[in-house]
């Protein structure tokens, strides 16, 4: 893991005001070297301003940034250790690929050959091999983001910065470039911080991510961590799906292990890892849970830490892979009259029948699973 | 979506409407190869008379210098001061910006006379000699806000990360402007030029009150055309600047057109 | 780059300082100093004299029935010049929008910019040569024997309007073409949908959406023309001077720059609150944001 590597990037009580907008708010964050490191979150909510300040194309109201153990105030964008994919690519168009990838060198003192070989090392190395003499504003979207990766790494930043760099692009290609990235990151061994707004993007690329709300960070977590364990209701609700009961508080022991009576679900006890925060204007405590994390039993055998409950399916969405099933359960009606159903996702394998609309069934669940959220 | 039905009566209005804004001009060149003084029809037959007789005439020659000198160094002038405003006002937020460039473009509407006559007020007052000097002084406030309008389209079509990409590449802020912007809207800056070069040849009414003695080409039509026997010469005359407008307008839009294609934009958009 | 408001606030200033400037020096400076002509000198003999604050000139300019007579005349062939230019203009615009191909728009949209680059002089010029007693139309017409007697045309409001509404004719095309292209082509199929007729949705949407654009359209034909010099000075013959002419002989022929330049700061006040109510009048079709 990253855990032991050198501090890259530590901003400490950074804050960022607009006149009366308060686009940052006291974000305290360190970035290790090496690290892909994702900003998740809404549009407004910071990311790309905080990436920014990074980047040095804006100034900060109060706080630090140091890159590499350097504060960074003073020095501007063109002296700092960090280079930028822009989210419009940002090719310049009067240019050819190899001129845009070659236009950082310009200052540099070695010889042409030497530069036209590392234009060359840098286009291959994003798979644009032998494309250095087309012209820029002819490639596609695909090209143009890895010319402007090629253009980044070859100045050999300690910090790469990725500015929604898929968002441009349609969905079977952005996947590709996911896998694509990630593997050029790997290679290259720098920093990579990859600003987006699309949660699968971020789980599937970052080591570890920081889900921002409002320009505060709401949860600094790996992946899994942050999927299984939401900080926060918000967190869980832009993260995945998450299904939230009601849910009445009825113990707590001295270990911080919590009773609740969660409707439609009956008691459990969870433990003080398995608990999350409400955010302000939730009146009553939930409990949320994955839809991949209850099971239809018609389907599956009972395992011993899992509990029964009995649903009716109420809706079926058939998605190829996968189906999704909303259920009501037996019992969430009481109190609650129009309590919503809890979606659940099954995978569609083989010799596994599609369930219809209004099947009385059972479903698997297990306490592990749960998060409460108070 | 279209009005296929009422299609064909406009397309035959808006034919007849471009003949009403040509007709005129279509007459300059007949009447200028006319071997007949009067100016109507029939046409008397061809000559180049009037052509030879308008390249031998020394006031005209005259006219022609001073009109070509006021023409290069009001449009450089405007141009300069248009990408000045330009680059401001696309990329820059300061204050009073709505009301200052509002104030720079008013020339555009202002009544010419009014321009001539304070400047012309103005320049006695200080004392100061009316020269191809003054009137160079007028064309540059009235050719920038069309420098300016040109200037605008060019700089605003930029994408404002490429500069911040040329920076975080590590040039500096002139080196951004000079490799990255400058280039990409040259086209426009050439655009911006041509039409500022076009305005000042054609303008009248400040080359009438601010020249002095001095003559430049549309005064020197003016002062002719009390004399009948003068008007063919005009025509000819009259026909070698509409085809220089032409050709010079005709040459700012192709380089305005090519601006476009090289950052691969698309879109009309017309020289006002 | 590391650009804060403030920074950006200076860069700016710095950089809109040069053009300001040369326009603060050459058109506001001249144009204050006809204020003070007209609010504080007089003339008197030969000489301008300084009088203090006064209002004299402005109450000759009251009492003169002939400038008043003019300034009329201005507002009012002005007036004619912009409604002429605006509805010939406006079926153009819309041919160009809405019937033309996308791709030949740009063409179209230079021929009809073309005339407006050429010499305006000659262009007048050219209505006067074509309009004259043994000109163009005359000669043609008493040639093919429509006519015996030459028809008069030239030194009438009428040629005057005419050869203005040619000479602005881009300047109301393009902003109503402008407005016109801004429309969501879909609202109108909305409006067909809803059961308009063809017409009824022209009157009741594009009209009403295309309405920025004539408003600029009829502002800049009307400002620049009252104080249209040549036009009334060629094709009027003298005949029928307009402000423009007016102002020329009181500051030059007459050498009394206080009225000439009271006149012109009457012209301009006119012409501003003529454009004002104008703009008031209209303003709800400028309120709607597309």
């Amino acid at each position: 893991m990253t855990e032991d590597r050198k501090p890259m990037i530590e901003c400490t009580g950074l804050n960022k005001h607009y006149g009366d907008y308060h686009a940052l708010r006291d974000i305290d964050l360190t970035i290790r070297e090496g690290e892909f490191f994702s900003l998740l979150g809404p549009s407004g909510c910071g990311k790309t301003t905080l990436l920014r300040v990074i980047a040095g194309f804006e100034d900060i109201s109060s706080g630090a940034v140091l890159i590499d153990g350097k504060r960074m105030e003073d020095v501007p964008a063109n002296k700092r250790p960090t280079n930028m994919v822009f989210q419009s690519y940002a090719i310049f168009p009067h240019l050819t690929v190899a001129q845009n990838v070659a236009f950082g060198l310009r200052r540099d003192s070695r010889s042409k050959s030497e530069k036209d070989a590392l234009v060359e090392e840098a286009l291959q190395m994003v798979g644009l091999k032998g494309y250095g003499k087309r012209a820029a504003h002819a490639l596609s979207g695909g090209q143009r983001q890895r010319v402007a990766l090629a253009r980044a790494l070859i100045l050999k930043p300690k910090v790469l910065l990725l500015d929604e760099p898929l968002s441009a692009l349609d969905r079977k290609m952005r996947e590709q470039m996911q896998v694509e990235l990630i593997k050029l990151q790997r290679q290259v061994g720098i920093t990579f911080v990859l600003v987006t707004h699309d949660q699968e993007e971020a789980l599937v690329m970052s080591d570890r991510i920081a889900v921002m709300f409002e320009g505060r960070i709401a949860q600094l977590d790996g992946p899994e961590a942050l999927y299984a364990r939401p900080a926060d209701r918000r967190v869980a609700d832009f993260i995945g799906v998450m299904n939230f009961l009601p849910a009445d508080v009825t113990g707590e022991d001295a270990e911080g292990n919590v009773t609740v009576d969660v409707s439609g679900l009956g008691e459990v006890v969870l433990p003080p890892k398995q608990i999350s925060r409400l955010t302000s204007g939730d009146e009553r405590p939930m409990v949320g849970f994955r839809p991949e994390t209850m099971t239809l039993l018609s389907a599956s055998a009972t395992r011993s830490q899992e509990r029964e409950t009995g649903a009716t399916i109420d809706e079926v969405v058939y998605y190829g892979d996968m189906t999704y099933y909303d259920l009501r359960l037996d019992g969430s009606a009481r109190g609650d009259g129009n309590a919503r159903p809890v979606r659940i996702s099954m995978r569609n394998v083989f010799g596994r029948e599609v369930q219809d609309v209004g099947t009385r069934t059972r479903v698997a669940w297990s306490p592990g699973s749960l998060v409460l959220f108070r | 979506m279209k009005g296929r039905m009422n299609g064909g009566g406009l397309r035959a209005y808006a034919v007849l409407y471009l003949l009403f804004l040509y007709a005129p001009i279509i007459l300059l060149p007949l009447f200028a190869f006319n071997a007949g003084t009067i100016i109507a029809f029939p046409l008397k037959g061809f000559t180049t008379q009037w052509f030879q007789e308008m390249w031998g005439n020394p006031t005209l020659r005259r006219a022609l210098t001073n009109s070509l000198t006021i023409a290069v160094s009001s449009s450089i002038l405007a141009t300069c001061l248009g990408i000045f405003a330009a680059r401001a006002s696309t990329r820059f937020a300061f204050p009073g910006k709505g009301p200052i460039m509002g104030f720079i473009m008013l020339p555009m509407v202002l009544p010419e006379i009014i321009v001539a006559m304070s400047l012309l007020v103005v320049l006695l007052g200080a004392g100061i000699e009316l020269s191809i000097l003054t009137v160079i002084l007028g064309h540059v406030l009235m050719c920038t806000p069309y420098a300016i309008a040109v200037l605008t389209t060019a700089f605003s079509s930029l994408d404002k990360s490429l500069e911040e990409a040329a920076f975080d590449l590590g040039e500096t802020r002139w080196g951004a402007f000079r490799l990255v912007i400058l280039p990409l809207v040259m086209p426009g800056i050439i655009s911006a030029l041509l039409i500022s070069f076009t305005i000042s040849l054609d303008e009248f009414i400040i080359a009438f009150f601010l020249a002095g003695n001095e003559p430049t080409l549309p005064t020197y039509i003016f002062s002719q055309l009390r004399f009948p026997k003068a008007i063919p010469v005009i025509m000819a005359l009259g026909t070698v600047l509409v085809a220089l407008s032409i050709v010079l307008l005709a040459l700012g839009e192709y380089f305005r057109r090519r601006g476009n294609a090289r950052i691969g934009a698309t879109g009309t958009g017309g020289l006002v | 780059m590391a650009a804060s408001r403030r920074s950006e606030a200076v860069q700016g200033a710095t950089l809109i300082a040069p053009p300001l400037l040369y326009s603060l020096l050459i058109l506001a400076a001249p144009l204050l100093t006809l204020l003070f002509y007209s609010f504080f000198l007089l003339k008197t003999g030969y000489s301008d004299l300084e009088q203090g604050f006064t209002l004299e000139n402005y109450r000759q300019l009251a009492v003169d029935p002939i400038f008043r007579a003019i300034m009329v005349r201005s507002l009012w062939v002005s007036g004619l010049v912009t409604l002429a230019t605006v509805l010939l203009a406006f079926p153009v615009a819309y041919y160009l929008s809405f019937v033309v191909r996308p791709d030949r728009k740009a063409l179209w949209l230079f021929l009809i910019t073309i005339p407006f680059w050429t010499s305006y002089l000659i262009r007048v010029f050219l209505w006067k040569v074509i309009m004259e007693q043994n000109g163009v139309i005359n000669s043609t017409l008493t040639g093919l024997g429509i006519i015996d007697e030459p028809v008069t045309m030239l030194r009438t409001v009428g040629a005057i309007v005419m050869t203005l509404a040619h000479a602005y004719a881009p300047f109301a095309i393009l902003p109503i073409f402008v407005a016109l292209e801004k429309i969501d082509r879909s609202l109108l199929e909305a409006g067909r949908d809803l059961g308009e007729s063809r017409l009824m949705t022209f009157w009741r949407v594009t009209l009403p959406l295309a309405m920025p654009g004539v408003i600029a359209a009829v502002l800049i034909v009307f400002i620049p023309t009252v104080g249209d010099y040549v036009t009334p000075e060629l094709i009027g013959g003298g005949r029928i001077p307009m402000v423009a002419n007016f102002i020329q002989v009181q500051m030059l022929g007459l050498n009394n720059r206080p009225l000439g330049s009271a006149m012109s700061v009457s012209a301009m006040l006119a012409v501003a609150v003529i454009a004002g109510i104008f703009l008031l009048v209209n303003l709800r079709y400028l309120k709607v944001r597309q």
